[in-house]
């Protein structure tokens, strides 16, 4: 389980990614807190810990990012952008397709989109997969379990 | 009732043909899951949870406790005969195990950790019927301070155990907090932090959460990595000898022993009672330089100890209503989903569902060890079956899960973005679990902290005023400024490369 060796950088790229990935959480946890009600500690509003709880991430964010920028450390991670995206693309795709398209046609589509998402996958039994896995989850999910989703397209 | 009477009406519960039913589907997926590498009990739970909302409560949570004991034996399995610990719980099972399967004792390291695992079992589902109880009752005298200072203990020892960069772990706690307040605020009807989604209305479904963060991300970051294909050792014969048996049987006593007490402590779980036991057996061992070449007691201990870990960590969630790890997270939000708040009132309110669930435990662990020996060609062959095949099934049976809660497409897209977080997570070294603990615990500490306050009228002084509020949190700041002296930050940091 030894780390993987890496030359030290300054600033630290990984930790300031990280720091900037909290802030923005933060903020935009107090983005959406802005219009609530704070109250008082007697009495708290609706906004008094999403306010207080987004400050301290906020806090917490730009402690890391000072740090990054004094310290060396880690560069930043090598992000693969090609099963991220895929992926994502292929689930949005289910997503757009299930309601109008059915069951059958979603999982289809899903499980060829996702196969392209590492090049371990090969093709053609991916497809055979692809409709397999289909006939079986119609069968499972909607005829024996009931699931309200259409099996053929609208 | 007494002891004997509670644990006749648990087996009276968990022994109805359905119970048995789910129990077996729970430990059968636990152990199928526990096998295959690139997917946790946390994920699979999150994955069941919308196919548990139709079956009685009782059911439900049988099913879903099998999956998380059933992951430790699955994962067992795999560590011994091809090093690959199915489960991060049983990473140091393969140092010994692996190296017994290549002298031939591959079947006397599977019946040990077997029967390590079904001892432990046994003793650890005793201690949650005797110490259960007992611990509820103190919880019933909890007033909101109370509660409140508990749940910020059960962060902070989140926090202490999680591995990596304290910062981060707080950082995760505190997101996850803010993730969990989004939605209906409890004292009024408005939706806030929803950004105007009327999805988002009634709070993050929570099954998106977990399924994102902990089923999808894994899969991205799996398919970066290269995965070789496992070869397992084969056997024949699966008893171990008398030898084995003797050096086995104190081991299994002390695993299942320092498994059951570290349980129970909040963030811990499984992991850290493996890791423990197996450096205990290293250190009283006349003969410490057989560990690492084949010792059984390598195997027997680290077994025991994570089995009995897995279930002593249902007592803080039992009894205290206070999950302590990211599968117990999952647990409060089954229950939550089927109406039940975990909690002190649950021994009470529905004594069925709290004796059926401990009995079924050991009922399961009895199905598992005639599941697991057996039946471990089977599990060996699923070792086989590609990723390639393996990942985009998982990903359906994702979409599927989460589509099916509420028939919402928002919902698929919510649990993209969890998982594309996910993944963010993980490459930049968070650790996603304490996220999914604070957003179980962060409406809870809300409610109890406005209640708190508005009975001290917006005094903080309740906090050290009660005693047992002042004794909770006093606990937290000690493991909090322990943690951060430097010479133990050290001696955890070893402990956790170890």
């Amino acid at each position: 389980m030894s780390e993987p060796s890496f030359t030290p950088v300054r600033p630290g790229r990984a930790e300031l990614a990280s720091g900037l990935l909290v802030t923005a959480l933060g903020l935009l946890g107090l983005a959406a807190s802005w219009d609530l009600e704070r109250g008082v500690l007697r009495q708290m509003g609706p906004g008094y810990l999403p306010a207080t709880v987004s400050w301290l991430i906020i806090a917490g964010g730009v402690v890391m990012i000072a740090t990054a920028m004094l310290k060396t450390g880690k560069p930043l991670p090598d992000f693969q952008f090609r099963p991220l995206a895929v992926i994502s693309a292929g689930i949005a795709l289910f997503g757009l397709t299930i309601d109008s398209l059915g069951i059958l046609a979603a999982i289809v589509i899903l499980i060829i989109v996702c196969g392209f998402a590492s090049p371990i996958t090969r093709f053609r039994e991916n497809v055979v997969l692809a409709v397999c896995l289909a006939a079986a989850s119609a069968l499972i999910f909607v005829k024996l379990l009931g699931l309200a989703i259409p099996i053929l397209p609208r | 009732m007494d002891l004997l009477g509670n644990l006749a009406l648990g087996f009276s519960v968990a022994a109805s043909a359905t119970n048995l039913g789910f129990c077996l589907l729970g430990v059968f997926v636990g152990t199928l899951i526990g096998v295959l590498p690139g997917i946790g009990p946390v994920a699979t739970m999150a994955m069941l949870l919308p196919a548990t909302f139709h079956v009685a409560p009782v059911s439900a949570l049988i099913m879903l406790a099998g999956i998380y004991y059933g992951a430790q034996y699955g994962g067992s399995t795999t560590a011994i005969l091809a090093r690959v610990p199915g489960e991060a719980s049983s990473l140091v099972t393969a140092l010994d195990g692996y190296k017994m399967a290549l002298k031939g004792r591959a079947g006397a390291a599977l019946a040990i950790a077997a029967i390590g695992s079904f001892f432990a079992g046994t003793v650890s589902t005793l201690l949650v019927a005797m110490f259960g109880p007992a611990l509820s009752k103190v919880a019933l005298q909890f007033g909101p301070s109370d509660y409140f200072a508990l749940m910020v203990l059960g962060l902070v020892a989140a926090i202490v155990l999680a591995s990596g960069s304290l910062l981060k772990a707080v950082m995760m706690i505190l997101v996850g907090i803010l993730l969990g307040l989004v939605g209906t605020d409890p004292n009024s009807p408005l939706p806030r932090m929803s950004f105007d989604v009327p999805a988002l209305a009634e709070g993050i479904n929570f099954v998106c959460l977990a399924v994102g963060l902990f089923g999808l991300s894994e899969i991205i970051y799996n398919l970066e990595k290269e995965i070789v294909r496992p070869q397992a050792i084969p056997f024949r014969e699966l008893m171990p000898n008398r030898e084995e048996m003797k050096a086995a049987t104190p081991a299994i006593l002390r695993g299942s022993l320092i498994g059951s007490a570290l349980g129970i402590l909040p963030g811990s779980g499984a992991l850290l009672a493996s890791f423990s036991a197996y450096a205990v057996e290293k250190k009283i061992s006349k003969t410490p330089e057989r560990f690492g070449e084949g010792a059984i007691e390598g195997v027997a201990a680290p077994e025991a100890a994570n089995n009995a870990g897995a279930q002593t960590s249902f007592i803080p969630l039992l009894t205290l209503g206070v999950p302590s790890n990211a599968v117990m997270a999952v647990m409060a939000g089954a229950m939550a989903i089927q109406g039940i708040t975990p909690g002190p009132q649950v021994m009470v309110k529905h004594a069925e569902l709290f004796w059926g669930m401990i009995a079924s435990m050991w009922i399961g662990n009895l199905m598992l060890v005639i599941l697991n020996l057996p039946l471990v060609g089977l599990w060996v062959k699923l070792l086989q079956v590609p990723y390639r095949l393996l990942y985009t099934s998982i990903i359906l049976f994702c979409c599927i899960g989460v589509y099916s809660i509420n028939s919402s497409v928002f919902d698929v897209y919510l649990t993209i973005a969890f998982g594309i977080l996910g993944y963010i997570l993980i490459k930049l070294e968070f650790e996603p679990a304490p996220l999914l603990l604070g957003v179980i615990l962060g409406p809870l500490m809300e409610e109890n902290l406005r209640r708190a306050m508005l009975l001290s009228r917006g005094s903080l002084s309740v906090f050290w005023e009660r005693p047992l509020s002042l004794g909770l949190l006093l606990t937290a700041a000690v493991l909090l400024m322990v943690v951060l002296l430097p010479s133990l930050r050290q001696a955890r940091d070893t402990l956790k490369e170890e």
